[in-house]
């Protein structure tokens, strides 16, 4: 179980990764300049890693388990089975922390299939706030919450996304994984200003950084993580820099993989948005 | 006995003999095919072909798209495909990206069964042995209907070379059966050898034509001469590597000077292969390639 401690800040410097998927597995054993991963917790057994995790975990390189279905957001609570999955995970890998979305994914047994944005209201925040303790006391890293990418927004929020995680943050101490494709799509799709946000979160408590592509299809931005990530979301990348530097900025890429010279010139991007802002990248 | 034994050698002689001359017989060309092989350079492809056939072929495509980064081979032989690949114009590449494309995560042993079964596997095929280079389908029947009646004789021809040696012990030698005991255990290893020979190659599916095609290509690509395209068709995609770390264990070796086998000696293959030697952790370091070129000796 986590110590009060464990439940601030990871402390861990991570560099630039890319998400670990099986089929970029030999790619990203090749690929140089990774200096971390990320893995979806749901795809893994931990009594039984992919060879290709244990061969990069021997190299030295942190892989972050990254959950997608435990609903921190509902208003149940955490299921136990998956936070033990979670944790398992995290021992599995050594892992220097565990991050999860702060997403909405199911009520009363029925599963939403989508990372839907939670109702931002006071009572809400009280029974996330539970929710988030209870995750980090099953766990036995620090954990990190994702934002989302919403198409839509609850009608009574009464705090912006960026409030909500700050007060979140200042109860709990839970990580902030920032998702700066995600800041995008809120922006493009609901008009919700990105530094804005930025300029609202508690950075000091920042885990790691997402980046994405994602495309415009009748005018609602999709977070595909299926192309190369705009420039709008890389200079979101280096506006985040400006303000405080990331632990760690990771590349997700789900789907239509493109070659490892493409990949890489990816993360060559992420970088250069890094250093423009005066980090090493 | 002794006079059985002598119509028997002369017959499985005679036998073997007619048989190899029908071998030679179906396995020449017209002269105008062999003349419009002879005056053009074969592809990559039909070089894969005439080494391996079908396989071969379509594991050198596999390895060639793997190489442009225009497929991806994970864990486990899955092949996956890229997204925005550059465009083939080649056939058997057009079938791989296609097929991979359908169904991304196929394994390569499943796709090149794809590929061997494909229509522009059949159009190689087809204008191979229309250059005279590989063997109709009816003659490469024939020449199994032939090979099979070559192993019986082999297999008479040592039956008899049991019976005559029983002969010989229980009546003593004479000048007949001595010849018969001879002439039957030349024929019996001579059609054995055929056999075996027509076995582990490809002769059988290639003319004579085919067959100095091949030989010349691998005397002008010698095993580990380099990773090109030719040397991955004649030899398979992981030819050179271990062609690399048998020199390398090779130079390893004390009190023996390496040569490296052939066309490894003093060729190029370190240079010009670049990322075989330059940046594959089997060879950097090791005496064989680490700095001083291939074909020095090591120990």
């Amino acid at each position: 179980m986590a110590e009060p401690g464990a439940r601030q800040r990871t402390g861990v410097e991570l560099g630039v990764g890319i998400g670990w998927r099986a089929e970029l597995d030999l790619s990203i054993e090749r690929m140089p300049g990774v200096d971390f991963l990320e893995v979806v917790a749901e795809n893994v057994r931990p009594a039984d890693l992919p060879e290709s995790l244990r061969v990069l975990r021997t190299r030295g390189l942190p892989v972050v388990p990254h959950g997608v279905s435990l609903g921190v957001g509902g208003a149940e609570p955490p299921s136990p089975a998956r936070l033990a999955h979670l944790a398992a995970c995290a021992e599995a890998l050594d892992a220097p922390l565990v991050s999860e979305h702060l997403a909405f994914v199911r009520g009363g047994g029925i599963e939403a299939g989508h990372l839907l944005p939670v109702p931002r209201t006071r009572e809400s925040l009280r029974v996330i706030t539970e929710n988030v303790r209870r995750a980090q006391d099953a766990l036995p890293v620090p954990l990190a919450l994702e934002n989302v990418a919403a198409i839509f927004g609850w009608p009574d929020d009464e705090l912006t996304e960026a409030q909500f995680l700050a007060e979140l943050v200042e109860r709990t101490g839970v990580g902030l994984l920032i998702d700066v494709a995600n800041l995008y799509t809120n922006q493009f799709n609901l008009g919700l200003s990105a530094t804005d946000a930025l300029d609202a979160l508690p950075l000091e408590h920042l885990a790691y950084v997402h980046v994405a592509g994602g495309y415009e299809h009748h005018g609602i931005w999709h977070d595909t993580h299926t192309t190369s990530a705009p420039e709008p979301v890389l200079d979101l990348l280096t506006e985040l820099c400006a303000r405080a530097t990331p632990p760690g900025v990771l590349l997700e890429w789900d789907d239509e993989y493109p070659s490892d010279a493409a990949l890489g010139n990816e993360l060559a991007r992420i970088r250069a948005a890094m250093s423009a802002a005066g980090e090493p990248g | 006995m002794d006079l059985f034994l002598l119509i028997l050698s002369v017959a499985l002689a005679a036998t073997a003999l007619t048989t190899a001359s029908a071998f030679k017989r179906e396995r020449a060309v017209p002269t105008t095919s062999r003349t419009r092989a002879m005056g053009r350079k074969l592809s990559h492809y039909e070089i894969a072909y005439l080494a391996g056939g079908p396989q071969q072929v379509a594991g050198t495509a596999i390895a060639l798209l793997t190489g442009s980064g225009d497929l991806r081979v994970a864990r486990g032989g899955h092949v996956h495909s890229v997204h925005a690949r550059s465009v083939s114009r080649d056939p058997v590449e057009q079938v791989v990206l296609a097929t991979v494309a359908d169904r991304s995560g196929l394994t390569a042993s499943a796709l090149k069964t794809e590929v061997r079964r494909s229509l522009a596997m059949d159009e190689l095929k087809r204008h191979l042995t229309d250059d005279g280079l590989v063997l109709p389908g009816d003659r490469a029947r024939r020449l199994d209907r032939l090979a099979a009646g070559l192993q019986v004789v082999s297999a008479l021809a040592f039956a008899g070379v049991v019976a005559a040696v029983v002969t010989v012990v229980t009546e003593g030698t004479k000048p007949l059966l001595a010849f018969s005991l001879i002439a039957l255990a030349i024929t019996g290893t001579g059609a054995a050898a055929a056999i075996a020979n027509r076995r582990k190659s490809r002769r059988h599916k290639l003319t004579a034509h085919g067959v100095e095609r091949l030989g010349n290509a691998r005397k002008t690509h010698p095993l580990g001469s380099g990773g090109g395209r030719v040397h991955t068709a004649l030899y398979g995609p992981g030819a050179q590597v271990k062609a690399d770390l048998r020199a390398a264990r090779a130079a390893r070796r004390p009190g023996r000077r390496a040569t490296y086998g052939g066309g490894y000696s003093g060729s190029s293959g370190c240079s010009s292969s670049g990322g075989s030697c330059g940046s594959s952790s089997s060879c950097g370091g090791g005496s064989g390639c680490g700095g001083g070129g291939c074909g020095g000796g090591g120990s």
